[in-house]
């Protein structure tokens, strides 16, 4: 058995590695001085990337048949824009049809605005029809000689109703108008691709412009969107500087000593900077969802700078010269250190299990920033270290390895088998509670509103306004009917039919609130033709009665393309929450499965609606696998470490209660699991074994190396490490934390998330850990596994650590009630 | 030895992440109905079996409770064309009358339907039909077409009725003893039998547009409806037509003639007009949404069952005056 020997053989091993890092520091450190300084330079090329396509489960099936149409029905890229007029009586007065005019005509002119997709009582593509004994009758809403006279404006309320836009371009309460444009993707012009923060900052500028005390105005669509998550981007920033002032002071009382401080924020800013500078030249610019890499990178990076910078001072305070407490302290760390940054990069990898391109570039952005902080923290940071010298304010801190740390001591009491015992009665309590909370988590979004931002942004405000004022809805799912071998697919009975028939049997489904396809359009025109008899409402079955409805079928409509090769049915819905998603969704794929017709084939699935439920789809698939990866990996770290299951379950099962916590947390804040949450359970238990891995590495270390008994060894644990351990789980909570005030929900959801699944891991560590550790039994292997150990010769003499007296006897420990 | 402890607590905790993260539980969402309320409804009556609807896609439709809940009737073939009316000539015996010159016949108030008529190719719409005192059943539609059973509506065939033109014929009305009859159709098209059915003649055009429907009010007063309000009445047994006062220049698809008198029409707007006067003079009884209402029935409570191009709506008229110019308050 190799058991007692591969420790001792990667000690040495580490100890060579401590001995040649301390060699060549000199040449070393100028390595890293210039690869700083060239990858510093090259951050300054990094790039914004967000893409709408990014967000897509590309892999999923629906997906593939969202990809293929998107591009020929581009009603989702669609602004509207409401004015609302807040005084006395309905819009048609003197003072509201101007400004509607007029911001009809500022849309017109917005660069990328598809200029004959602009809609509104104003333009000339919206007709009022009358049918009269003699025929049809119509012309445009608003007179080409308009003056807002009584008489006037009574014309234009009646030219309304006939033209059959309320509820669509004018509110149903008469309250307020729209005006709704198509956006171009790529500009015809130029051909350059469309700018949608200028065209956000347009419509901002309209809004300014034209809405006053008795004028409101609201704006939706996708670019409005992307604008308002692109400006909650910069705040972000502000975030970083204030997690950078507090973590710094943290430092500071921590350690009281400038020098430590900055070193810790410095090396722990290298792996960003060298992040930052790598990412442009592999091609990868930073999205919303990356942006949070760098303040992980930092905050763990902070985090393992502690360890080291703590392990280095309690050397230099024993008395050791810098250069001997630098080698001294990689020695220490290299091995936990560095497992427990694989751990992190281990949790980063299993989120691209996610098939989502936006979390693949995250989990790879986050694996790259954490290979290199093992670069800088465990070869650079020890080569600074050795050339430090510590301020005098710092040394003069007591020796505190001298005496016994009363809290942490009376912490170790945990590791005795009593109070281990009211530890468990804690965590079965939390146990049962977390895990019944835990069952109500929803897949998806929750609440109303784009999910991108809060439900109490103007963005989502105006959003609801507009739902509840016009019948037009914002959740829609479409589903695409391919035809095949027919001419012209609009006149034939059959495909029309099939399509009248999914537009009826939707109608009944539970969470849709309307359809709209060709079919029941074409029904609509088939009546208008017969004066508007709704008893003529039909799909004839002969191709020339069918081009009656004909009209119904102009591409321009969005609801087909040319010739019908595809049909586009658009189901609004309710809401987008999950179970409505879900529900619809399987209804739909009844149909398809019941209902054949030869010649078309109905697809899923796009839309806003479309688009969730392939993502809902692919987070929960992946949520499984992910986590089975994550504990698998990590235990295996564990065991390769620590050679002992033991250890493995000591270090595992305080992770598994915070993750199911995490997930009961979510479930109580109404935080759905989708793209931006799921990554964080990964991320947690990634960053949270770090804990784990630093105490249980010290406990074994002291039972092996000085023999000491469990709480002996759990107390030296704690007291070289549990502090640096705290310390660093409450400034990695505050750096995440200050996203909880992010203006984009989903970074919020992740930063109150994480904060959680950091802080209370290391809780989980300290109580949990040495519970476990007691009642599993570890420190009392069989004698045979002790004599083996290096320490035997110490080890024997405290065999029982119950009685084992403390190995200081200081006044202040003799204080300490001892069990016997 | 602790490890028991301990490795139970292990497996407590793996047992409750394994359960917590198990396929979770959605809620589930309504099963999915006939969505009565959101479909092209154009016709309601009254049979032995409740009420009966019908419309979109060859959908019948019969509620045994008064409106609350509905089921599907049972129908020999499914042909997914549009059905414009259902007629009962009593309790049990109907029909159901559809585009591509579809004919369906009840015989237990409309739980199940046999098809007797269907035009395979070039169907055009039926649009009523009803049994005359004979026992024929006469069924007319659009461009002037006219069928007759002799076998109370087992078969079909294509009959004539004198200067027909091409017209679309909407509907055909009767006195309550069968005696008078009229058929009304495009282009102010009018005929009039005044004995059972049996010799038909052209009323000279009064106007030039739509007649949808006709009601017989008792003796010798006709009301026949149309397309942008107009409404016009006769007092003489069809000889002579006034236009009626209608406060909404909206189209009238369906009416309801109550037990003590008063005529209720539908149409365009959510409109309701009542006229309590024999037809001379309407009021709003109730308009609500933009629907096109096609046809109305009472519920025994009281309540109006309508059935519109946007589902069947249920409202309950209200005691409130009927004038336009005071609204709905008094």
């Amino acid at each position: 058995m190799s058991h007692a020997h591969t420790p001792s053989r990667t000690d040495a091993f580490v100890a060579v590695m401590a001995r040649m890092l301390i060699r060549w520091r000199k040449p070393l450190g100028l390595f890293f001085m210039l690869l700083t300084l060239g990858l510093g330079y090259s951050a300054l090329n990094t790039r914004l990337d967000p893409g709408f396509n990014k967000l897509i489960p590309l892999k999923h099936e629906y997906m593939a048949a969202f990809l293929e149409h998107s591009g020929t029905f581009s009603g989702a890229n669609r602004i509207l824009v409401s004015v609302q007029w807040k005084g006395e009586g309905d819009i048609y007065n003197a003072d509201f049809l101007p400004v509607l005019r007029k911001v009809n005509d500022e849309i017109f002119f917005t660069p990328g605005v598809n200029r004959g997709s602009v809609r509104s009582i104003f333009t000339p593509n919206v007709r009022y029809i009358e049918v009269t004994e003699e025929g049809f009758n119509g012309d445009v809403v608003i007179p080409a000689r308009f003056e807002a006279t009584d008489e006037g404006l009574n014309q234009v309320r009646t030219n309304v109703a006939k033209s059959g836009v309320v509820g669509r371009l004018v509110a149903n309460d008469l309250k307020s108008a729209l005006v709704q444009a198509d956006l171009l993707e790529v500009s015809p012009d130029t051909g350059e691709k469309l700018d949608y923060a200028e065209v956000a900052r347009k419509l901002e500028a309209i809004r300014t412009q034209f809405a006053d005390d008795r004028i409101d105005i609201q704006i939706v669509g996708f670019a409005k969107v992307m604008g308002d998550v692109m400006e909650g981007l910069f705040t972000v920033v502000m975030f970083f500087a204030i997690a950078f002032v507090i973590t710094s002071l943290l430092l500071w009382l921590y350690s009281r000593s400038l020098k430590l401080t900055v070193l810790a924020i410095a090396v722990a800013l290298l792996p960003v900077i060298w992040l930052l500078g790598i990412l442009p030249l592999i091609g990868y610019g930073i999205d919303p969802m990356s942006v949070l890499v760098p303040f992980l990178i930092f905050s763990i990076g902070v985090s393992h700078a502690v360890q080291m910078t703590n392990a280095w001072k309690q050397d230099v305070l024993a008395g050791e010269t810098a250069m001997e407490a630098a080698e001294g302290a990689f020695r220490k760390l290299a091995v936990p250190g560095i497992m427990a940054l694989l751990a992190n990069a281990l949790g980063f990898l299993v989120i691209m299990v996610i098939d989502i391109p936006i979390v693949h570039e995250l989990g790879l952005t986050a694996c790259l920033g954490v290979a290199l902080m093992i670069m800088t923290n465990k070869m650079f940071m020890p080569i600074i270290l050795s050339h430090l010298h510590l301020e005098r304010m710092a040394l003069d801190q007591p020796v505190d390895n001298k005496e016994k740390h009363p809290m942490w001591w009376k912490v170790s009491a945990l590791s005795e088998p009593r109070p281990a015992l009211v530890t468990f009665v804690v965590m079965l309590a939390l146990l049962a509670t977390a895990t019944w909370y835990s069952r109500q988590l929803q897949t998806g979004d929750i609440g109303s509103g784009v999910p991108e931002l809060h439900a109490d942004s103007r963005y989502n405000r105006d959003n609801d306004a507009i739902i509840s004022n016009y019948s037009i809805g914002m959740d829609v799912l479409s589903v695409y009917v391919e035809t095949e071998n027919l001419e012209e697919a609009c006149l034939n009975w059959e495909v029309m039919n099939a399509v009248e028939r999914f537009d009826l049997r939707m109608r009944g489904v539970d969470g849709v609130q309307s359809v709209s396809t060709v079919a029941s359009m074409a029904k609509l025109y088939a009546a208008g033709n017969n004066e508007a008899n709704p008893r003529w409402a039909a799909l004839q079955r002969t191709e020339a009665a069918l081009r009656t409805g004909g009209r119904a079928a102009n591409p321009e409509n969005g609801l087909n393309s040319h010739g019908c090769k595809t049909i586009h049915l658009s189901v609004y819905l309710t809401d987008h929450q999950g179970p409505t998603l879900k529900h619809v969704v399987d209804e739909v794929r009844k149909f398809i499965a019941e209902d054949k017709t030869p010649n078309a084939t109905f697809r899923l699935a796009g839309g806003n609606a479309g688009v969730a439920i392939a993502t809902n789809e692919a987070v929960e698939k992946a949520e499984v696998q992910m986590l089975a990866s994550i504990f698998a990996s990590i235990s295996l770290l564990c065991w390769l470490t620590f050679r002992s299951w033991r250890a493995v379950l000591c270090v595992i099962v305080p992770l598994m209660l915070v993750t199911i916590m995490c997930n009961a947390l979510m479930a109580l804040l109404g935080i759905g699991l989708k793209v931006a949450t799921l990554p964080v359970i990964a991320l947690g238990v990634g960053v949270g074994v770090d804990y784990g891995i630093y105490i249980y590495e010290r406990l074994q270390h002291e039972m092996a190396e000085r023999g000491y008994g469990l709480r002996e060894a759990f107390y030296e644990a704690m007291r070289q490490r549990g502090t640096a351990a705290v310390f660093t789980a409450v400034t990695m909570s505050i750096g995440v934390g200050t996203w909880a005030f992010s203006a984009l929900k989903f970074q919020a959801d992740m930063g109150i998330l994480l904060a959680f699944m950091f802080l209370v891991n290391v809780l989980g560590a300290i109580f949990l850990l040495p519970a476990l550790a007691c009642w599993l039994g570890v420190g009392r292997e069989t004698p045979a596994g002790k004599a083996r150990a290096p320490a035997t010769t110490t080890a024997s003499a405290t065999a029982d650590s119950h009685t084992s007296v403390p190995r200081t006897a200081e006044p202040a420990v003799a204080a300490q009630p001892l069990r016997s | 030895m602790l490890a028991p402890v301990g490795m139970a607590m292990a497996l407590i905790v793996a047992a409750a992440s394994i359960y917590s993260f198990s396929p979770r539980h959605v809620p589930p969402l309504q099963e999915t109905r006939i969505p009565v309320d959101r479909m092209q409804l154009t016709t309601i009556e009254r049979s032995k079996a409740g009420i009966v609807t019908a419309g979109e896609i060859g959908s019948i439709l019969v509620s045994a409770d008064e409106g609350r809940s509905w089921h599907q009737a049972r129908l020999s073939q499914d042909r997914q064309a549009l059905i414009t009316r259902i007629v009962f000539a009593d309790e049990i015996h109907g029909l159901a009358l559809g585009h591509e010159g579809w004919i369906l016949r009840t015989e237990d108030g409309g739980l199940n339907w046999q098809e007797t008529h269907f035009t395979e190719s070039n169907g055009e719409p039926l649009m009523s039909a009803r049994r005359l005192p004979t026992g024929d059943w006469l069924a007319i539609g659009a461009f002037g077409q006219v069928l007759r059973s002799t076998d109370d509506g087992r078969s079909w065939s294509p009959d004539t009725l004198p200067d027909l033109s091409d017209w679309h014929l909407n509907d055909i009305a009767s006195s309550a003893d069968g005696r008078h009859w009229l058929i009304v159709g495009e282009a102010g098209t009018v005929l009039r039998s005044d004995d059972g059915g049996g010799n038909w003649e052209i009323v000279p055009p009064f106007y030039n547009g739509s007649l949808y429907g006709a009601a017989h009010l008792g003796g010798k007063r006709w009301v026949a409806y149309g397309m942008r309000g107009n409404v016009f009445t006769s007092a003489d047994g069809g000889d002579s037509w006034q236009a009626a006062r209608i406060p909404a220049p909206v189209s009238i698809y369906g009416h309801a003639l109550l037990p003590g008198g008063e005529l209720l029409l539908v149409g365009q707007g959510g409109m309701v007009l009542s006229s309590k006067d024999g037809g001379r003079h309407f009021d709003i009884a109730n308009r609500e949404g933009r629907a096109s209402l096609t046809d109305i029935a009472l519920a025994r409570d009281g309540r109006w069952l309508l059935s519109s191009d946007g589902g069947l709506q249920v409202r309950t008229p209200s005691p409130a005056p009927r004038n336009t110019q005071d609204g709905a308050t008094e």
